[in-house]
């Protein structure tokens, strides 16, 4: 569904957007109704940069759009009597050693538009921290993040946490970064790796479907 | 008969000269940016001793360059020396062994934005002021207020007046007992963009500002300009074409070609001219994706060098007969080729690229990690250039 919302949103008009989610707050309009067209405006701008029309900027700037929209809509989501329907869940961190958090946060604003759960555990994530949190949530999916190379041994010793608490295959595993290729992938473990993370979705997507 | 290391000295800064003027070397050169890897490769201190102890790295740079020769070397530009940011209380800076684990590597997460967007007319009024009254003492906490400030800085000064001594007869020795001059003699901050980016705003920052306020962003980065000149003049004095000056570059790369070209390229082609005129040969690292630029970097003058991580290298050396280029060896291949594959491949690129000119021989980023090359790679690729291929 591409409504006004949605269409402002893709096109970053920050003010006018925010200006038309307040018109419809004050109309009354279901606030999930508006949380689906600001998730559908996300997806577009998703979208626009895999096209290579926008680049990073873009999308952190649609983030930061999704951000306000939902400090506006938090009041009336709280006192909403429908729940936001979610499609599964992701645990997503930045792994040990890597203070990093840019590449990690825009994974997430799209992984949320694209209506799936998101944990997010942070920067710095040690194994441990990541396993704990697989087995308490049990969710369908690991993204684990980072920006430099040292990341790479994280990486790999958190996917053997996984292996030795009896968790790996019931989890896909995918690793964002973007010095990564498909040996180091093998070399960690990891099911998929990707640079952006409109191509991460596309891999989330088939996995646990739309 | 061997070469003496006046000799070797000599042969390989006229290689690196002849490359920056794109004319074709007796060799090829051949250097990688080792950086934290020498640490691990040398294998006996972790990062955080040497930021600390950095007399440290004298050990670990002729480990390196007695085991892989090369026509240059990096320099110890990994160390952020702990005495010296301690000093000033620098905030922005990650040290391993302070605020890291002591094996990493040191980091700058750009966690915390140094400017407000509404200063933006302060700082494009008079953007040096700006830097020394407000930029840098907010990420400096020990340069905040006097007399405290006055203290510090006098300290930082010591400080590091101690570490420049120790690096320049590092580079001194090297090139006595080795014939191995460094590649880089310094550090200029970055583009006009990245130093806003860097030093104030942060990378989200910066980039919401170009949304939201692209005129003003584009106007500090022209009154930038000529302070990042006279700071290049300040720090390297005498201008010589070798060693180079190292640029590393890491936001245009990101913005769509359109805010590339009215906001980032006017004041980093400004600074690239001017520096190029004065006798600087600007050495840029530009790390992420480049084959959406390339057309922009075939206007700048002849005179400097790009070490590319990713791009498409066909095309750099089809348009750009301006400039000199490196980064064909991916760390990919250094880490999981074969010695014969990475040998072979080097070979290949060498044969390629090495009649322009304007070609170095080295990998697609600085080497911190020892996941970015094996060793028992580059110790092979090094013997097989010094052994075989220059025979």
């Amino acid at each position: 569904m591409v409504d006004k919302i949605s269409e402002l949103m893709s096109d970053l008009e920050e003010k006018e957007v925010l200006e038309e989610v307040r018109k419809e707050i004050e109309k009354g309009t279901d606030p999930i109704k508006i949380l689906d067209s600001l998730k559908e405006g996300m997806l577009l701008i998703g979208e626009l940069w895999k096209k290579g029309e926008y680049f990073v900027p873009e999308v952190i700037m649609g983030a930061e759009i999704s951000r306000q929209i939902m400090e506006l809509l938090k009041p009336e989501l709280e006192s909403s009597s429908t729940k936001v329907p979610v499609k599964g869940s992701i645990v997503i961190g930045t792994v040990r050693g890597d203070i990093h958090n840019i590449g990690k946060n825009l994974a997430i604003a799209l992984i949320q538009a694209a209506g799936y759960g998101v944990v997010d555990l942070g920067v710095d994530v040690p194994p441990k921290v990541f396993v704990e949190k697989v087995k308490e949530i049990k969710p369908d999916v690991v993204g684990l993040s980072g920006l430099l190379t040292l990341a790479i041994e994280s990486m790999k010793e958190t996917i053997e946490g996984f292996k030795e608490a009896g968790l790996r295959d019931q989890l896909k595993i995918i690793i964002g970064g973007p010095f990564l290729t498909k040996n180091y992938c093998e070399y960690v473990g990891a099911d998929a790796f990707t640079h952006s993370a409109t191509e991460g979705i596309e891999k989330i997507r088939g996995w646990i479907g739309e | 008969m061997t070469k003496s290391p006046e000799e070797l000295f000599g042969e390989r800064c006229q290689r690196l000269i002849d490359v920056r003027n794109l004319k074709e070397p007796d060799y090829t050169p051949f250097y990688l940016l080792a950086e934290e890897w020498s640490v691990y490769y040398h294998g006996k201190y972790n990062v955080g001793e040497v930021h600390y102890d950095y007399t440290k790295c004298g050990e670990i740079a002729e480990h390196l360059v007695r085991t892989i020769p090369q026509d240059a070397w990096g320099g110890p530009q990994y160390i952020w020396p702990g005495p010296v940011l301690d000093a000033i209380g620098s905030n922005t800076y990650k040290i391993p062994g302070r605020d890291l684990d002591p094996k990493l590597q040191q980091q700058f997460p750009q966690d915390k934005e140094y400017m407000t967007p509404e200063e933006y007319p302060e700082f494009i009024d008079d953007p040096f002021a700006f830097l020394v009254e407000k930029g840098i003492p907010r990420r400096h906490s020990a340069l905040e207020k006097s007399p405290r400030k006055e203290i510090a800085f006098a300290k930082g000064a010591l400080a590091f007046n101690e570490w420049w001594t120790y690096v320049g007869s590092l580079v001194v020795k090297i090139i006595q007992e080795y014939g191995i001059p460094p590649v880089v003699q310094g550090l200029c901050a970055s583009s006009p963009l990245g130093v806003i980016e860097d030093h104030l705003r942060t990378f989200p920052g910066i980039c919401l500002d170009i949304k939201r306020y692209p005129e003003e962003v584009k106007a500090a980065c022209d009154a930038l300009v000529p302070v990042l000149v006279k700071l290049s003049e300040f720090v390297y004095e005498k201008p010589t074409p070798f060693p180079y000056i190292f640029i590393p570059l890491h936001i245009g790369q990101f913005l769509r070609p359109k805010d590339f070209e009215e906001i980032y390229w006017p004041s980093f082609k400004k600074l690239a001219e001017t520096l190029i005129k004065d006798g600087y040969t600007p050495h840029y690292y530009a790390e992420a994706k480049w084959t959406p630029y390339i057309e922009f970097l075939a206007e700048l003058p002849k005179g400097s060098v790009w070490i590319f991580e990713d791009v498409d290298f066909e095309k750099v050396d089809k348009i750009c007969d301006n400039l000199c280029f490196g980064g064909t060896l991916t760390t990919d291949l250094l880490r999981y080729g074969t010695k014969e594959k990475v040998i072979s491949e080097a070979k290949a690129q060498m044969e390629k690229f090495g009649p322009r000119g304007g070609f170095v021989l080295t990998a697609n980023k600085d080497l911190m990690d020892p996941n970015d090359a094996k060793y028992e790679n580059v110790v092979a690729l090094a013997k097989f250039i010094n052994e075989e291929y220059r025979r």
